[in-house]
This record gives C-alpha cells, sequence and structure tokens, in this order.
C-alpha cells in the first residue's frame, strides 16, 4: 500500500484539529482544546481504485509559518494548510506562509482550504474568497462534514501518482 | 320572664357561652393531649413505635429513598473537592504500593542469592572471568539475569515522514504506521525543543517508561528503532547497537532509497530473522 505524510497547518484556532478529527473519526466538538506540538493519526483512503494511506500530521497553530519547527514539515507528501473563513487575521499572511511551504517542500501538493464554512452565508463565503490574494481550493466545514471527505480526495488523488 | 334562661348581651359573653356548650368534651379529649405532650415518657409510649416502623422502613429503602440525593452530593463533594478523595484514597494506595514494593524487594533478594550461589559454581567464576575480561560489570550480569531482555517491536523508519519501511512485533497490537508517525513526532519536537547552541545535531537516542526502553539508532535516510524490556545494561546496550548498525549496513545500504520505501516485506523478514 502506498503511504505518504500530509501535514495540516494554518494558524491557531482555525479548525485543523476538527477537520483531523472528522476526517478520521467522523466526529466535531465544539469544545476548543489547543493542540501542543503534534498529533499523528492515519486513515486509508480509496483513491482511483487504490488504496492510500495518508498519516496526517496536525501541528499546533502558530500565527506565521516560520514559527512552526521546520522539522515536522520535512518528509511530508502534501500540506493543507487551513484558515478560518470568519476571521481575516488568518488568511492576513497566506502568501508568505505558502510561499515559505513551497520553499520547504518544493515537490509537495499543497492545497488551500477555508474552513467553518457553515458560519456564513454563500455570498460571504465569495467575498471572502474573491478578496484573497492565492486561489483557495477547498471550502469546508468540520462541524458539518460538508466537503471534508472530498478534500483528501482531492489531495489523495494528486500524491497517489507522485 | 322569670324560669328562662337570662341571655347575656355582651357579644363575647356569648360566644364563650357557645364555645362551651359545643367544647366540653374536646376540651377534655385536648387536656389529656397536653398531659401526653409534658410527660416525655408517656410521649415515647405513643411515638416509638411509630418511628421505629418508619426507621426500618428507611433502612431497608434507603437506596431507594435518598440514592440519588446522596449520589448528587458525592459527586458535587468531588467536584468541589478532588484533593479530599485524594486524602482519602492516598494512604490505601500508599499501603498497597509499599506491600508491592516489599514483595518486589523478597522476589529481588531471593535471585540474587540464587544467582550468589551460582557465581560460587564453576560456571560463575568463568562468568566472572568474562566481565573483568570485557568490562561488564558484576552487578549488570546479576540484574540481567533476575530480568531477562525481551525484544518486542523493531522498526526501521523513514527518518522525516515518519513511514514505516519494515517492522518486527511478537505481538501485533499497535497500528505500526501510528507508532511510526508518532515516534517521528516526539523525536522532532525533542530534537527541536530541547536544544541550544552546543547540543544542534543531536538525536534521541532512548525513550524509557516504566520497564520498557525504546532504542533508536539513526542513519542518514532512515532509522532504527528497538522496543525492549527487562534489565539492560550498557553491555547489552553497545551489543544493540552494534546489531543495529551492522544489520543496516548488511540489509540495507546496498538498497536505493527507493527500493528501501518499497520492499516492506523483504526487511520485515530480515528483521524478524536477524533480531528473533
Amino acid at each position: 500500500m502506498i503511504s505518504k505524510k500530509v501535514i495540516l497547518t494554518g494558524s491557531f484556532g482555525v479548525g485543523k484539529t476538527s477537520l483531523f478529527n472528522q476526517f478520521v473519526y467522523s466526529r466535531f466538538s465544539d469544545k476548543y482544546l489547543t493542540t501542543i506540538g503534534v498529533k499523528v493519526n492515519k486513515k486509508v483512503i480509496k483513491v482511483k481504485d487504490r488504496d492510500l494511506s495518508i498519516l496526517l500530521w496536525d501541528i499546533a497553530g502558530e500565527v506565521s509559518q516560520d514559527k512552526v519547527p521546520v522539522s515536522y514539515f520535512l518528509g511530508a507528501s502534501g500540506i493543507i494548510y487551513v484558515f478560518d473563513l470568519t476571521r481575516p487575521t488568518t488568511h492576513k499572511n497566506i502568501a508568505e506562509d505558502i510561499e515559505y511551504l513551497k520553499g520547504l517542500l518544493p515537490d509537495g501538493v499543497v492545497k488551500i482550504v477555508g474552513n467553518k464554512s457553515d458560519l456564513l452565508g454563500k455570498d460571504q463565503i465569495e467575498k471572502v474568497v474573491a478578496d484573497m490574494p492565492l486561489h483557495c481550493d477547498v471550502i469546508t466545514s468540520a462541524k458539518t462534514g460538508d466537503n471534508v471527505e472530498e478534500l483528501f480526495q482531492v489531495i489523495g488523488s494528486e500524491l497517489i501518482d507522485l | 320572664m322569670n324560669g328562662q334562661h337570662q341571655i347575656p348581651q355582651d357579644e363575647d359573653t356569648q360566644l364563650q357561652v357557645i364555645k362551651n356548650i359545643l367544647l366540653t368534651g374536646t376540651n377534655k379529649d385536648l387536656g389529656e393531649i397536653k398531659d401526653i405532650l409534658a410527660k416525655k415518657d408517656q410521649l415515647s409510649h405513643h411515638i416509638d413505635p411509630v418511628l421505629e416502623d418508619k426507621i426500618l422502613y428507611i433502612k431497608e429503602n434507603f437506596d431507594k429513598i435518598f440514592g440519588n440525593e446522596v449520589d448528587m452530593l458525592v459527586d458535587k463533594r468531588l467536584a468541589e473537592s478532588p484533593e479530599q478523595l485524594l486524602a482519602i484514597i492516598s494512604p490505601m494506595l500508599g499501603r498497597l504500593i509499599k506491600k508491592y514494593i516489599a514483595h518486589q524487594f523478597q522476589m529481588l533478594r531471593e535471585n540474587i542469592d540464587q544467582n550468589i550461589k551460582q557465581a560460587t559454581s564453576s560456571q560463575g567464576v568463568m562468568g566472572r572471568i568474562k566481565a573483568q575480561l570485557f568490562g561488564i560489570k558484576s552487578s549488570d550480569i546479576i540484574l540481567s539475569n533476575v530480568d531477562a531482555i525481551v525484544i518486542k517491536e523493531i522498526y526501521v523508519i523513514k527518518r522525516h515522514s515518519g513511514l514505516v519501511m519494515g517492522s518486527y512485533s511478537i505481538d501485533n497490537t499497535i497500528d505500526r504506521d501510528m507508532i511510526g508517525g508518532m515516534l517521528t513526532a516526539i523525536k522532532a519536537f525533542v530534537e527541536d525543543a530541547i536544544t541550544d547552541e552546543e547540543g544542534k545535531g543531536e538525536e534521541l537516542e532512548m525513550i524509557q517508561y516504566g520497564n520498557y526502553k525504546i532504542f533508536i539508532q539513526n542513519f542518514y535516510n532512515y532509522y532504527i528503532a528497538v522496543v525492549m524490556s527487562g534489565t539492560i545494561s550498557s553491555a547489552h546496550r553497545n551489543d544493540l547497537s552494534d546489531k543495529m548498525i551492522s544489520f543496516a549496513e548488511r540489509e540495507l545500504s546496498t538498497l536505493s532509497p527507493k527500493e528501501i520505501a518499497t520492499n516492506d516485506d523483504m526487511i520485515s523478514h530480515k528483521l524478524k530473522e536477524y533480531f528473533s
């Protein structure tokens, strides 16, 4: 079976752990518990009729990515950069952050994810995304599970052929 | 008008007369009740049987009647003051731990006695000569005989990604990918967090918890982690380190990084052959 390391990163409180829990355990909790260091889990998904084992690293949130220990990113094939659609400060540094991450992992697949879509209307989401300097790949809601599975299918389909 | 009752004219007096007529019998009963209440013995004689029945009923049905209230009260007390619970159970735990330690010491003493007896035998004398020659402490030899070393699990893990390239386990209980990932994360965390300018480049080489030790031998692209239990002397540690290096040289150095990453079954088989 093919195994790939995927990193969940982004500012604090954007819902990385909620996405992680929704993806791995199909559950959501309203309680906010800050992640200390890093948490690792895995899930096997079916992509293009093949099994792909995703080893998912949920990293403690930092305001900017250069504050995260470099060793967490090394060896990763994919990066999921999560921001909160309702908090502009969580995508304020997105251009610099993505450039930094691409510098660390030139061959890595990077996906930008706007989370907490359940808190905004369709028009509001469109406005947030249109105002961003970079293209947002997937809009998710860890709470309702909306697009979470799809997000991992999208990144999985690019990773399996790497 | 003579021979007829004179009706008092005053209203209060009229009421008193009516009361006297109506309550003649009742006043007498009230007087008796007042007497009973005033005399403790008499009161007790009448009430005790009723109270005893009630107490007996409550005793027999305490859980049904007050169970919920007691549970709520205990929960509330514990939530308010967990220290109180600790204060109650700590002495009990202390006694249990003391008893356990005493038992373990007894076992250790018996084992050491047996080892000393063996040491005086010809085999023991040979062992001591060997120990002197190879610089192994006698205490290490005695302790290693008391608590045998068991290799529980071995992993070859890709250095940065934490992906497992091969593994061997005597009991397949935990997901090996999770162990590889988490071990790598812990390693990365420790190496990153606990360092200074002088310590840059230092690597985690051992994790110990209870009777278990995880020895880590770091290589360029991967590392080998061995989970062991038992009393491991410094000599055993050196032997194990040599064995891990020689395994890497013999079995892995000839493979390209891509071959290492895609030969899980082969590496796992070699690990079993080499370490079991």
